[in-house]
């Protein structure tokens, strides 16, 4: 028996919390949250562990640090003209090659970890999607096998859901 | 077509074509090609071949030394000039040559010389004919001529050697009167002075090493008297030993003035009276080495000091410290000349000189008639009158007018410009367009002396000889030549030789000793000269001062025109180098301007480029105004060069046209003229930039703190030392720095929009009434501010302690420029154009530099290269004086040594420690490897 | 009206209806830009045909307009990352509604700053010589330069200014896609990466824009200064000073901020959003303008304090020239534009008054851009040697890029204006009361 993907629309943040809260419990198969805002709470329920961004952010910064001084130095090095009496390797200027590759390398590696934590891009809507969710609705998307469809249903209709979808 | 026959037509071609480029080309087959360097050598491409030749730019006639390549042009090998350099071991200069002789290429490959003989049509534009045509016109009118029984003349400038001689011949058989020379700065009342009072007609040589005193006169020692490369490098040789005083007399401001250790400036035409007080003390105090005979001596006029205060308007005190020094001194030299012979005194003065060098006992001494210049050929002024009235009554058919701009340079009183028309023919040979040529029927063009066999002397005991060092550009014929030819169609094929025989067999006669090839080597060849004793001629002593007497009254508002540095009598200013080369004084390249004294710029409100509005009598003028610190109120200089027509109608007793009018009106015209003034302040703003010398002691330096461990040289570090005590300003390395570096000629514009592209330059900096000029290129630094900013390495400090610049990196962000303290980067606005033939004097060693690079002097490194590869050759380091600069090499006053500073003994390394050794703008501690040595402070007004 | 008055929908609509197919005078603005932009291209062919010559630049003045355009143009930019950045760590709410469009400008400000190092190279066409590529003969740029170390960062800003914008532009860009049809659907299709707004993407979302505004806030401080190091690191007297990494970037915030009142009082005009973008807002600007407007009117007092005080005879010089000499004029203009009129917010009734704002804001982006021309021409023109002093004149082919580069500004921002949400959506939305039924206002 095939599972079916049910979708409530609510007008009103705390009777979303309210279903969510409910559905929570029922363990369904997949659960979706479409908000037009984000939201703390939302993320307590259902993102508790920090995003995983971060750590490409630290070692996209670390690479450009090393990499801007280690490139600085090294092609110094490779031909080794002397300007102006300063040495070959004169630290101080090359503290701004270190410092601007790191923001660079840093916010690359922000944007890759953005992308693969989004699967981005990713141009498929799922059926369960509703355009007025990037207006002033809520939805709350759940996929559950055909026997608890209706129990669900009465969650999210008792919770004030304005309409349920059954996609 | 068969496999074999195609073969066989390949070969034949590419043998050909191999054939074709070898250039052996009927031009430069024939040729006798004497060399500097042993004759044995071939040709070597890419190797500099010297050959000894003439200077003619002026009458000084300095040996040169010219350097040849072979250069394929127009499909075609070439040997061609790119540069000129003083002849080491001639008389004239020994090695060294002025700003003017560094640009005798620029006459060469001058784009509007004559190309071939021009004859003027109907509608008074010219038109090219052949020679042969040229010929028939001048002979036809000459044979008319000689029927109705009217003369041909013959006027030229200063001639000598063999063409004066071949003229004489030419004259007398061809029934020509050979007119009176014309030498617009012929110094008629010095040479009058001492045929009147010593029986020659000469311009006795002024042995200036001789003396411990020098008082000179008005006489430009510097620009353009006597020799002048001869007068600095003598100066700045005195100048070493420490003891010497010059002390300079000059009514207005020259180069020469700025110079002497103590430049007095008396009232205009007031000199004399100096001398006259100094002639009577040296009798009265009984310190005369030869008494003048009392007949001689009651013409003296009897002035006390006060007297001569009041006339000359120098204090007192100066007065007698003058008077002191002159007597301390046992060979006191004095010489008159310049603007204060050329004026009503003048001849007075002249005479007044003449005596006080005898009485003096510098006759014979430092005052040399033995090696005397022979001015028996040339006329003054009064000794054209004749002639011209004679021009005027239509008496003169047919007139030859050789090498001289009579119509541009010569008193109005001539009126040149309607009394040549009164001849049926005139012909001009010159080879440049100027005043005289404009108004000629027939135009000979004249071969430049670098396309020319020849012989002048330039003084009674020297020949110097003329080498071709290229084939003549255009159809152009020798001067000798075409006399000849004339002779020839005149009077049949009597003489068949050209001139080249002619001088050639003159030199085997004159030289016997000598085969050909030494004697071209050599460029010169000692005459013996009559060496009969100078005496006093009495009587006509007393005459000409009888007649002279001066006149004391003193003029206002007084214009002098003296001839300048650049342009000598005018016969350069067409000249583009010359013309892009800033006036030492104002730092004026391009245009016209008058020079006003501070004082009377504040007192009329007159600023820097103001138009003025000059009228001195129905004469009149705009020129823009420059205010020149150390000239005396009420008294204005307008070169004289820069001038169409010399404005002067009255000369002196001596026949010599004034070289000042009075009674100038000036008034600003409120418009403002776009003078190029390269100087952004006259000032050094106590800076500094000048150190003036303190006390002897071991170098000032003390070592700097270095934030970095200083970078150590291994083999090499190349270095400059200037001597600023030595240096006179006379921008010579700046002309043989164009020359030597092809740096672009950029023009008026470019000079007003602050973009000259000189490498080196003569900035000079004045306090009060004094100067300095501080000779500025790319110091070389240690410590390059230039170096860190540049973006892509275009530009680093190579292990021989060069300042390198790498035009293929260069990228143009000009930040090098912006970050150098002595702003002496140049930055290529656009591309620049060589026309042909100008391009073919380029320096095939210096590579061109295109729009958008920086560039900048490199302290020659291409000769540092050829050095090092013959010191390579023979396993061993370069010699000290091996290596020498352009700059280095012209300078008369040898004011810049270059060498290696890590050698100890090196010449540079020893003035580097010297007292006297500073650096610009030390403090900025950028290390530079050019050293100033400071001068002695001047004694002043 | 009170921008928390309105609703959800309300703002969708406010909003997009901005991206509604154009009107005739839009395009006839339009093409007014872009023949200003051509007159610009224009001069630079015809400079890069002929050579640096046709400008007015010379020997001393190596350095004219075209730095001073740079200057000026990356100074726009930072008051944008200030706004969006650095306000958002501070939790500044009046942001919200500018912030899109000073990003915006930023980012334009900085593709149009990013022309005149180039414009400026005796030799353009080798202009990636510049850049650190690998290449056979290993011929790197010199990393001690100033040239090069601006380089970086002026192409690590513009980078990270992009995505910057860029993702915080997602979620609205899908908010327009699922509002658009037709061609424009497809396009914000593409564009939103296809932002569905669902909980796992807001938690993501929120921690990189997070690490994007802290990784900005120290660049926009690091950009301007080692832009002023271009000079600092000089010896030319006038521009090597220590004071010149703050004064610059205060320099460049009061003309960014002067140019965002430029910008945003036509906007909000135009497109009637006045309800969003409030007096409020423009006023908070107003203040932090005096703010930056004292700021470097004490830097400029501390430079003629320090140049008299030190004692060193080449600093005075400039500074007593600057104020006294051939370009006493331009230097009035800095001083007063700069520092003084600012000080008129200091009333209420100016700062809330947008005539004066906007007026205001125009007179000191002219003072800003004469700061930069006195600082750059005047050092360069009276230096060591006086014999080398110089003057310089800007030519009509150096006025003629600037016109373009104005261009070629407003063409890019008036582009955006109509084609992406020039106010954030979500933001907005952040700053209204939730939506909730028990205790809410709405039922």
């Amino acid at each position: 028996m095939k599972p079916v993907s049910l979708v409530g629309v609510f007008a009103h943040f705390d009777e979303l919390m309210e279903a969510l809260q409910k559905v929570k419990e029922k363990k369904p198969e997949r659960l979706v949250v479409y908000s037009p805002v984000p939201h703390h709470k939302l993320e307590e329920i259902l993102e508790p562990k920090p995003s995983p961004v971060r750590y490409f952010a630290l070692a996209g910064a670390l690479t450009g640090l090393f990499g801007g001084f280690g490139l600085a130095i090294w092609s110094s090095l490779k031909w080794g003209l002397i300007t102006g009496g300063k040495p070959i390797v004169s630290i101080p200027p090359f503290i701004v090659v270190g410092f601007e590759l790191t923001i660079l390398f840093g916010a690359l590696a922000t944007l890759v970890g953005l992308i693969l934590t989004h699967q981005f891009p990713a141009y498929k809507i799922p059926g369960t999607y509703d355009a007025r969710f990037s207006v002033d609705r809520f939805g709350l998307a759940v996929r559950v096998s055909q026997e608890q469809r209706n129990e669900f249903e009465a969650i999210l209709k008792s919770a004030g859901a304005e309409e349920v979808h059954v996609r | 077509m068969r496999r074999r026959d195609f073969i066989k037509l390949l070969g034949v071609a590419s043998s050909a074509s191999v054939a074709t480029s070898c250039g052996l080309t009927p031009e430069n087959s024939q040729k006798l090609i004497p060399y500097l360097v042993p004759p044995d050598r071939e040709i070597i491409p890419g190797k500099g071949m010297f050959l000894s030749t003439t200077c003619t730019e002026c009458p000084v006639h300095c040996g040169i030394s010219v350097q040849v390549r072979d250069k394929v042009i127009q499909n075609r090998h070439r040997q061609v000039p790119i540069k000129i350099e003083g002849l080491p071991g001639h008389p004239i200069n020994d090695g060294r040559l002025c700003i003017r002789g560094q640009a005798a290429l620029h006459r060469l490959y001058h784009a509007e010389r004559f190309k071939q003989p021009m004859r003027r049509e109907g509608d008074g534009q010219f038109a090219p004919i052949s020679w042969e045509e040229a010929y028939q016109v001048i002979l036809q009118h000459m044979a008319k001529v000689k029927s109705d029984q009217r003369k041909i003349g013959y006027l030229s400038g200063r001639t000598t050697g063999a063409l004066a001689e071949l003229m004489d011949s030419f004259c007398t058989h061809v029934g020509v009167e050979k007119l009176p020379e014309y030498e617009p700065l012929f110094p008629a009342s010095v040479v009058n002075a001492s045929f009147a009072l010593f029986g020659r007609k000469e311009l006795p040589e002024y042995r200036i090493d001789r003396c411990d005193f020098l008082l000179s006169v008005g006489a430009d020692l510097l620009e353009t008297f006597g020799n002048p490369v001869q007068n600095s490098r003598r100066i700045a040789a005195q100048r070493k030993k420490g003891t010497f005083r010059w002390v300079h007399l000059e009514p207005h401001v020259s180069l020469t003035g700025l110079n002497a250790t103590q430049r007095l400036t008396p009232k205009p035409d007031s000199e004399w009276a100096v001398i006259a007080y100094l002639l009577q003390r040296v009798h009265q105090s009984g310190r005369a080495k030869k008494t003048l005979p009392g007949s001689v001596l009651q013409e003296v006029p009897q002035l006390s000091i006060e007297k001569v205060e009041e006339l000359t308007g120098i204090p007192k005190e100066k007065l007698q410290h003058l008077e002191e020094s002159f007597f301390a001194s046992d060979r006191p030299l004095t010489i008159a000349g310049g603007v204060s012979t050329a004026s009503q005194n003048g001849a007075f003065l002249a005479a007044l000189t003449g005596l006080l060098q005898w009485a003096t006992g510098q006759v014979g001494a430092t005052v040399d008639y033995t090696t005397a210049v022979d001015y028996s050929s040339v006329g003054s002024a009064a000794a054209m009158e004749s002639w011209l009235k004679e021009l005027d009554q239509g008496r003169i058919g047919v007139l030859f007018i050789s090498r001289c701009n009579p119509v541009g340079t010569a008193p109005q009183s001539w009126q040149l410009h309607h009394r040549l028309k009164k001849a049926d023919l005139v012909v001009g040979l010159a080879d440049l367009p100027d005043e005289t040529t404009a108004l000629c029927d027939i135009i000979l063009p004249v071969s430049h002396s670098l396309e020319s066999w020849g012989e002048v002397s330039p003084r009674k005991d020297v020949a110097s000889v003329l080498q071709p060092v290229l084939d003549p550009i255009y159809e152009t014929r020798t001067e000798g030549d075409i006399l000849l030819d004339l002779y020839r169609l005149e009077l049949g094929a009597a003489e068949t030789v050209d001139y080249r025989e002619y001088v050639q067999k003159r030199w085997r006669k004159a030289s016997s000793s000598r085969d050909l090839p030494t004697l071209m080597q050599q460029g010169y060849y000692s005459v013996s000269a009559e060496k009969r004793p100078v005496r006093l001629r009495e009587t006509r002593a007393a005459n000409l001062l009888r007649s002279a007497r001066p006149q004391e009254k003193t003029e206002a508002a007084i214009v002098y025109f003296p001839p300048s540095l650049r342009f000598y009598d005018g016969r350069s200013r067409r000249l583009p180098l010359l013309q892009e080369i800033p006036d030492p004084l104002s730092s004026v390249s391009y245009g016209r301007w008058i020079a006003v004294s501070v004082a009377t710029a504040k007192r009329l409100g007159i600023r820097d480029r103001d138009e003025l509005r000059l009228g001195i009598g129905e004469w009149e003028t705009q020129i823009a105004a420059r205010i020149q610190p150390g000239l005396p109120e009420g008294v204005f200089v307008v070169y004289r060069d820069q001038l169409d027509a010399y404005p002067v109608h009255h000369l002196n007793p001596a026949g010599e046209p004034l070289s000042f009018l009075s009674g100038a009106r000036l008034e600003k015209t409120g418009a403002r003229v776009a003078l190029p003034i390269l100087s952004g302040s006259t000032s050094d703003h106590e800076r500094g930039i000048i150190a003036h010398f303190k006390e002897e002691k071991e170098s000032k330096h003390e070592p700097q703190v270095q934030m970095y461990e200083p970078h150590e040289h291994k083999v090499y570090r190349w270095a400059m030392a200037i001597d600023l005590e030595a240096c006179t300003g006379c921008s010579a390395c700046v002309a043989a720095c164009y020359q030597e570096n092809n740096i672009p000629l950029v023009g008026k514009e470019e000079h007003v929009r602050g973009r000259e592209m000189a490498w080196i330059r003569i900035e000079p900096y004045y306090t009060g009434e004094e100067a300095e000029f501080l000779p500025m290129m790319c110091q070389q630094c240690d410590n390059a501010p230039c170096e860190p900013v540049c973006p892509v390495y275009a530009t680093y400090h190579n292990p021989e302690g060069l300042n390198a610049q790498i035009y293929n990196r260069c990228v143009g962000t000009r930040y090098c420029s912006n970050n150098c303290p002595y702003k002496a980067r140049r930055f290529n606005w656009f591309d620049h154009e060589w026309p042909e033939p100008l391009s073919w004097g380029l320096n095939p060693d210096v590579s061109l530099r295109n729009r958008g690079v920086m560039e900048k002097c490199t302290f020659c490194v291409h000769r540092i290269r050829s050095a090092k590869d013959a010191a390579r050759d023979e396993d061993r380091l370069v010699l000290d004086g091996e290596v020498v600069p352009a700059c280095a090499q012209t300078c008369p006053a040898d004011a810049i040594v270059f060498g290696n500073l890590l050698d100890p003994e090196s010449r540079v390394a020893k003035l580097a420690r010297s007292g006297r050794a500073y650096h610009v703008l030390e403090e900025l501690n950028t290390q530079p490897a050019v050293t100033y040595l400071s001068p002695h402070k001047k004694e002043g007004e | 009206m009170k921008t928390t008055d309105l609703t959800y929908s309300e703002v969708n609509s406010l909003v997009l209806r901005m991206l509604e197919p154009p009107r005739k005078a839009y395009f006839g603005i339009l093409f007014f830009l872009l023949s200003v932009v051509g007159i610009g291209v224009t001069a630079w062919a015809y400079q890069i045909f002929r050579g640096m010559g046709v400008t007015g630049l010379n020997n001393p003045v190596g350095w004219g307009v075209y730095i001073t355009d740079f200057v000026f143009w990356v100074g726009i930019a930072h008051s944008g990352t200030l706004i969006s950045a650095i306000l958002y760590l501070f939790r500044a709410r009046w942001r919200t509604s500018i912030y899109r469009s000073a990003e915006a400008m930023t980012v334009f400000a900085v593709l149009t700053a990013g022309l005149f190092p180039l414009i400026h190279l005796g030799r353009v066409w080798l202009f990636y010589w510049l850049f650190p590529y690998p290449n056979q003969r290993f011929l790197w740029p010199n990393f001690r330069s100033p040239l090069i170390l601006d380089v970086l960062a002026v192409s690590t800003y513009l980078t990270v200014s992009s995505v910057f914008f860029f993702i915080g532009l997602l979620p609205d860009i899908a908010a327009a896609r699922d509002q658009a049809t037709g061609w424009r659907k497809k396009v914000y299709a593409v564009l939103s990466l296809g932002w569905k707004g669902t909980h796992r993407l807001w938690h993501h979302y929120g921690a990189a824009y997070l690490f994007f505004a802290a990784l900005a806030t120290p660049l926009v401080i690091s950009v301007h200064s080692v832009v002023s190091w271009d000079f600092a690191l000089s010896i030319i007297p006038g521009w090597h000073s220590t004071i010149f990494a703050p004064y610059f970037v205060a320099g460049a915030i009061h003309s960014g901020l002067a140019m965002v009142l430029t910008i945003l009082i036509p906007l909000r005009k135009i497109f009637k959003v006045e309800k969003l973008i409030t007096l409020d807002n423009l006023e908070a600007m107003a203040k932090m303008i005096i703010l930056t407007g004292l700021i470097v009117g004490y830097a400029y007092a501390t430079e003629f304090f320090i140049a008299w005080y030190s004692g060193n005879q080449y600093e005075y010089e400039i500074f007593r020239w600057r104020a006294t000499g051939d370009y006493a004029a331009e230097y009035w203009i800095m001083v007063v534009f700069n520092s003084l009129i600012p000080l008129l917010f200091f009333v209420k009734r100016i700062r809330r008054s947008v005539a004066w704002l906007f007026a205001l804001g125009i007179l000191i982006n002219i003072g800003m851009w004469f700061e930069r021309y006195v600082i750059i021409v005047t050092s360069l023109a009276h230096d060591f040697l006086p014999y080398a002093w110089g003057h310089y004149k800007p030519s009509l082919v150096e006025f003629a890029i600037t016109l373009g580069s104005f261009g070629w500004f407003f063409l890019l921002f008036f582009s955006f204006a109509k084609f992406l949400p020039a106010i954030s959506i979500a933001e907005t939305k952040e700053l209204l009361p939730l939506p909730v039924k028990r205790g809410g206002k709405r039922g």
